[in-house]
């Protein structure tokens, strides 16, 4: 173990033959050492991270496999030693071959490398996207489906397909307002505080409006997405989940 | 040229040195902000009165101060006859110029590449006493710097911090003496309290939070779990001189989520311990969550007020809890007076008549999970709240309709490793995460609330959008002041809970605000973001 750890702090992407990308690769990558990153997740990182690290109270989803601050093994190494700034994620000073095998083990639960190999036709999904005509909502005023198969599973996926009114998440709830003056508002709430809302109208334009000017505020809870249950069959469906889970991956 | 030295004469006359006598008449200097929680009462009240209810709207920024720091910025300032003393994350120390925001010094502490602060490197202010400044680090060190100099006249280890322990909070100082007490509740540490000598260092006294095979309490400890008991102290305690007792509220018992590891009451975490000023000796405590497993330590600020409680006026300590009830105790002799949630709990059928709470059994975490209100964060948490001897009425940032679901598993204590047993998700997060906001009802608000000081009974409430981690101030002119998550400071009327003015800093607010005076002109300044503002009357056209 002692050698393993000592290699470490050599600059191996060298002796590995990386290229222009000069970041460390995780030396620690066995399914043995992963099994290992799980024990050490579950005792140091689940509190916050949650048990499936799919983000608890204070951590964030870790099973993305895309991560806001770093993008490297080696940065998520350093976020584990150093802690984040500013937040409550604190540093977490473990021996380099145990934080290793915890970077190993989060990229493990990456929700894109567990979606693959599903039964549908990629290219005939993107057909039936088109057909279906999802782009219509879905490249403007609807959540953004690229990069969709690293942040949910194809059985989320597949239940947002099926039954969009399940789990309408706040940011996407729309609302109507009737200011004191008279003038109707109606739009996409982008943002809030105590005093004023922000939101994008139907033409697309960036307002606020202050809560004091309202005479009425109705918030539209639902999706305004049609479900495909009954439009499309068992293999479209498949096809569109493998189409969804390979889109905007790069 | 003899005019600048009757001045310079004139100045330092007026200022002196900041002496015990001094502190414990502090109200009578209400241009100087003395001590962390505004007095030995802790009452975050001011007996300024320039900004008043008539002018507040002409209250503009007058100058800034930007931390060379990215961690959260929890700093609650001292002013003392025109120098203010503010720490910068991790472990800075600045004397500046409360008129124009420009440094004097700055003391550096340097720390070693690994520490143990559970949450973030953060500290939230100092102390002074005889022209020294007193400051706790992370790496456990108590540091005295000359307040003229910022150079370090001694520092004490106060303990071995690779074992998980730290200093965040701003010491206490009365007397001879400087009290602090060490954080690490989820790192397995066993809490105390100690007591230095202010001129050289030297320990005096210590109280040990978690009691010792044969120490009265042990009992409340089942097995070897006393061991790592945690009951950390992370916020400066009060002080009664006419009791000579110094109070402090104690953190949650370790591991924080899983109660079975550790049967019994687990005192004294989750308390108020009354200790003997001069002796450290326990007078008496008073627990508010017994054998806890929700992580609602009791570290909030201790509030002393004289409140006529049925119908007899009597010395009371004032009490929001993280467990979401509210308490009156009285001070002299910890007897429980009343108590009354104040923000939506679902984990006890109420409290007992010696101010027990009555536990809904199954609630406590589990490993499938158990969703509870409050959540983590509790009804409220350490942000000070304040107490104003005009309305009478005691004000607490609350968190409502706010709840988490506890998770309990096994987890053996290893030495520097997070020790907590369990975990919490919830939809709202501990601190700000993100900078866009748009709430559901699942995530609940937070209020800036108004009890009646001896039943707890609401007299108003200012609801806001996100949840708040700011502390309170009122003042002579009955404003108070306060800032929240979203980045707003504000000014509210303090009988009636009206917004009266509100400025976006841009930056959560997670310290105290205070007021001072100098040359005739009242400040008020907070930290938010990672910057503290500065604000007067009628500066900068546009505010």
């Amino acid at each position: 173990m002692n050698i393993r750890v000592g290699f470490l702090l050599i600059p191996i992407t060298m002796a590995l033959g990386q290229e222009s990308n000069s970041t460390l690769v995780n030396p620690f990558n066995s399914e043995a050492d992963i099994a290992r990153g799980e024990q050490t997740f579950q005792s140091q990182c689940a509190s916050c991270h949650g048990r499936d690290g799919r983000g608890g109270n204070a951590g964030p989803d870790l099973s993305t496999g895309t991560f806001k601050r770093t993008s490297s093994d080696e940065g998520l190494f350093q976020i584990i030693n150093k802690g984040v700034p500013g937040t409550v994620m604190p540093a977490f000073p473990l021996n380099p071959g145990p934080a290793w095998q915890v970077v190993a083990y989060i990229r493990s639960l990456s929700i894109g490398r567990r979606n693959q190999g599903g039964a549908g036709n990629a290219a005939k999904g993107e057909k039936v996207f088109a057909a279906q005509k999802c782009a219509a909502c879905h490249d403007a005023s609807a959540p953004d489906l690229d990069g969709i198969g690293t942040r949910r599973t194809v059985a989320e996926i597949r239940e947002s397909i099926m039954n969009p009114q399940a789990d309408v998440p706040s940011q996407w709830w729309r609302f109507k307002a009737k200011t004191r003056d008279g003038r109707s508002l109606a739009g996409l709430r982008l943002n809030e505080d105590t005093y004023s809302i922000q939101y994008r109208d139907g033409g697309g334009n960036l307002r606020s409006v202050l809560r004091s000017q309202l005479a009425s505020f109705e918030m539209d809870r639902t999706s305004p997405m049609p479900s495909t249950k009954d439009k499309l069959s068992a293999t479209e469906i498949d096809d569109l989940l493998a189409y969804l889970v390979a889109r905007g991956v790069r | 040229m003899k005019q600048v030295l009757l001045l310079v004469v004139y100045a330092c006359a007026a200022c002196g040195q900041v002496n015990y006598t001094r502190l414990l008449e502090a109200a009578r200097e209400p241009r100087n902000w003395l001590t962390y929680n505004g007095g030995y009462a802790s009452h975050h009240y001011s007996g300024l009165s320039q900004i008043n209810a008539g002018n507040v709207k002409r209250l503009g920024i007058d100058w800034v101060f930007q931390a060379r720091s990215l961690e959260k910025f929890e700093t609650t300032p001292l002013v003392v006859d025109g120098v203010m003393y503010l720490t910068e994350a991790p472990n800075n120390v600045i004397a500046l110029d409360p008129t124009n925001g420009r440094l004097f010094w700055k003391y550096e502490h340097k720390l070693p590449d690994v520490t143990y602060p559970c949450c973030g490197k953060v500290n939230r202010g100092v102390a002074i006493l005889d022209g020294v400044i007193f400051h706790g680090t992370h790496d456990a060190k108590l540091l005295a710097l000359d307040a003229k100099t910022g150079r370090k006249k001694w520092e004490v280890q106060v303990f071995d911090y690779k074992q998980g322990y730290s200093l965040t909070h701003a010491p206490l100082v009365l007397k001879d003496k400087v009290i602090v007490g060490v954080a690490g509740g989820e790192l397995g540490i066993r809490g105390f309290i100690a007591a230095y000598d202010a001129k050289t260092g030297k320990e005096l006294w210590r109280f040990k939070v978690i009691p010792e095979p044969g120490e009265p309490g042990n009992e409340t400890w089942g097995g070897d779990s006393w061991k790592h008991g945690g009951g950390s102290i992370w916020v400066t305690g009060s002080y009664d001189p006419e009791l000579n007792l110094t109070y402090w509220g104690t953190g949650n018992p370790g591991p924080d989520w899983n109660p079975t590891a550790r049967p019994g009451d687990n005192l004294y975490t989750d308390s108020v311990v009354a200790l003997d000023a001069d002796t450290g000796k326990l007078k008496w405590h008073f627990q508010f969550t017994p054998h806890d497993g929700w992580d609602w330590d009791a570290v909030q600020v201790p509030v002393l007020a004289d409140v006529t409680v049925r119908g007899r006026l009597r010395k009371t300590m004032l009490w929001a809890n993280r467990n979401g009830f509210f308490y009156t105790l009285d001070r002299a002799t910890g007897e429980f007076l009343s108590g009354k949630e104040f923000v939506k709990q679902t984990w006890a059928s109420g409290l007992d008549d010696r101010g027990r709470p009555l536990k809904i059994p199954g609630k406590e975490p589990n490993r499938q999970g158990s969703q509870i209100w409050p959540g983590v964060q509790g009804g409220t948490n350490w942000y000070a709240p304040s107490f104003s001897p005009r309305t009478g009425l005691f004000y607490v940032t609350a968190w409502d309709d706010y709840h988490g679901t506890y998770f309990a598993w096994d987890q053996a204590y290893e030495q520097g490793k997070w020790f907590a047993g369990g975990g919490v998700k919830a939809p709202t997060p501990p601190t700000n995460r993100e900078a866009i906001l748009t709430r559901g009802k699942e995530h609940g608000y937070a209020a800036v609330r108004a009890l009646d000081a001896a039943t707890g009974k609401r007299v108003w409430d200012y609801p806001m959008r996100d949840m708040s981690e700011s502390g309170l101030l009122t003042t002579a002119s009955d404003l108070l002041f306060s800032g929240n998550r979203e980045g707003h400071f504000f000014a509210l009327d303090a009988k009636t809970g009206k917004l009266l003015w509100s400025k976006y800093l841009g930056g959560q607010v997670i310290a105290s605000p205070i007021t001072f005076s100098v040359n005739g002109k009242q400040y008020v300044s907070v930290a938010a973001g990672t910057s503290l503002f500065t604000f007067t009357l009628g500066q900068l056209a546009g505010n």
